[in-house]
């Protein structure tokens, strides 16, 4: 763990696409909770989108070379080993990229000649560590450190920790995890629930916090995508949950959007508040509401923070 | 069942569940559609094995089926819909 905590004290950060739109709050909440607790970002120079889920069904091998992009940056020209990535898209394709250049010769060589094309040095499988900011925040820091930090207790709020489905899916990318003691789970994930347990926050038992918010279909099939959300957010109600807390753009969006939508359309109100876990983390750790991008969702929860956390 | 009254006692690529998804689904649904749906019924069903029988969970289990349900009805009632998955393998490569 102390390696890791000197690896990650000063990482390459990859913000994507994502976190410069809807989940802005996130990229403000990420970068604040960064300099709360002393550790830097270096925001990865001129990156590109990692390919997302459109480039991935258009062209596998260019979603490789696009996502491998940004580690070649990070590594080559940068001079970083590892990258962090808050978005779970993005953390799923570079390690996803990572897996393809390491056992199918046919995207090293797509990604070697388009690397050539445009001028910059391919990437080179294994020289870059793609993490996720729970992996992050959870061993760059450190429990007892993380909880001597703590300013604003969380004390008393009840937490769904939601983590979508990309975070541990497909299970071969993420060598990492299922390696036993301190590592993450694939099945049931818990390095969100480690960290806002050690705020003072209570993880209430959530069955569906690796469930599909349905983010894919939204446009294509909205009904679809505002039934699964109602259901996570009923789900998280039931579990006694105040608050679910998340740890991606996409799922963050969904939630807060077919929230509105589910009442308007379905008649269905659900009351249950929606944070990001780096908004929670920021407040615990002494930050202002609005230094962590409450103002920006679409959910109020200024005044539930108010009287639960500040007053 | 859209197809057929009962479910059928096939398999497809060695599987009963991908049999059971194409039977079910209106057109021909891709093999990425089918792999998703038995992947998250795999995942699901592990959760549920994990878990004890008491009150809660049981109430907890039945927003996990819902869950499921919506995930699968929502590809089989449009077709290809389950060829654009945030966690899946892309296409090309099914």
């Amino acid at each position: 763990m102390d390696g890791k905590k000197d690896k990650y004290k000063s990482v390459a950060y990859y913000p994507g696409c994502a976190l410069e739109g809807t989940g802005h709050a996130y990229n403000r909440s990420t970068k604040a909770v960064a300099k709360s607790l002393n550790l830097t970002l270096k925001e990865v120079k001129d990156w590109n989108c990692c390919g997302a889920m459109e480039v991935k069904n258009v062209d596998p091998d260019i979603q490789t070379y696009l996502s491998s992009r940004v580690m070649s940056i990070a590594h080559n020209e940068m001079k970083h080993d590892v990258v962090m990535a808050p978005c779970n898209g993005c953390y799923h394709n570079l390690k996803k990229a990572e897996y393809d250049l390491e056992n199918n010769p046919k995207s090293k060589e797509t990604v070697e000649k388009i690397s050539k094309k445009a001028g910059h040095k391919s990437y080179q499988s294994g020289t870059i560590e793609t993490i996720h900011v729970l992996d992050w925040i959870k061993s760059g820091i450190g429990d007892d450190e993380l909880k001597d930090r703590i300013k604003n207790s969380l004390k008393g709020i009840k937490v769904a920790n939601y983590y979508g489905c990309m975070y541990t899916r497909p299970r071969h990318i993420y060598p990492e995890k299922d390696a036993g003691i301190g590592s993450e789970s694939t099945l049931k994930p818990h390095f969100m629930d480690d960290i806002l347990n050690l705020a003072g926050a209570e993880s209430v038992d959530f069955p569906l916090k690796t469930a599909c918010c349905g983010g894919a279909h939204t446009l294509s099939d909205s009904d679809t995508s505002t039934k699964l959300v109602l259901n996570i957010l009923k789900a998280a109600e039931s579990s006694g949950a105040e608050v679910i807390a998340t740890e991606c753009p996409t799922c963050h969006s969904g939630l807060e959007l077919h929230q509105v939508r589910a009442e308007k359309v379905l008649g269905a109100r659900t009351s249950v508040k929606i944070l990001y876990f780096t908004q929670l983390l920021g407040i615990a750790l002494g930050l202002k509401p609005n230094q962590v991008g409450v103002h920006e969702n679409v959910s109020s929860s200024a005044q539930f923070l108010k009287k639960r956390v500040l007053s | 069942m859209h197809k057929e009254e009962s479910p059928t006692q096939e398999s497809k690529e060695g599987f009963r569940l991908l049999a059971l998804q194409k039977q079910g689904a209106k057109g021909d649904p891709s093999f990425n559609a089918c792999r998703e749906t038995c992947r998250e019924v795999a995942y699901h069903h592990n959760l549920i094995e994990s878990k004890q029988s008491d009150e809660h969970t049981l109430e907890m289990m039945q927003f996990v089926v819902q869950h499921i349900h919506l995930f699968i009805s929502g590809k089989i009632e449009e077709s290809a819909l389950g060829n654009f998955c945030c966690s899946s393998k892309p296409i090309q490569q099914s």
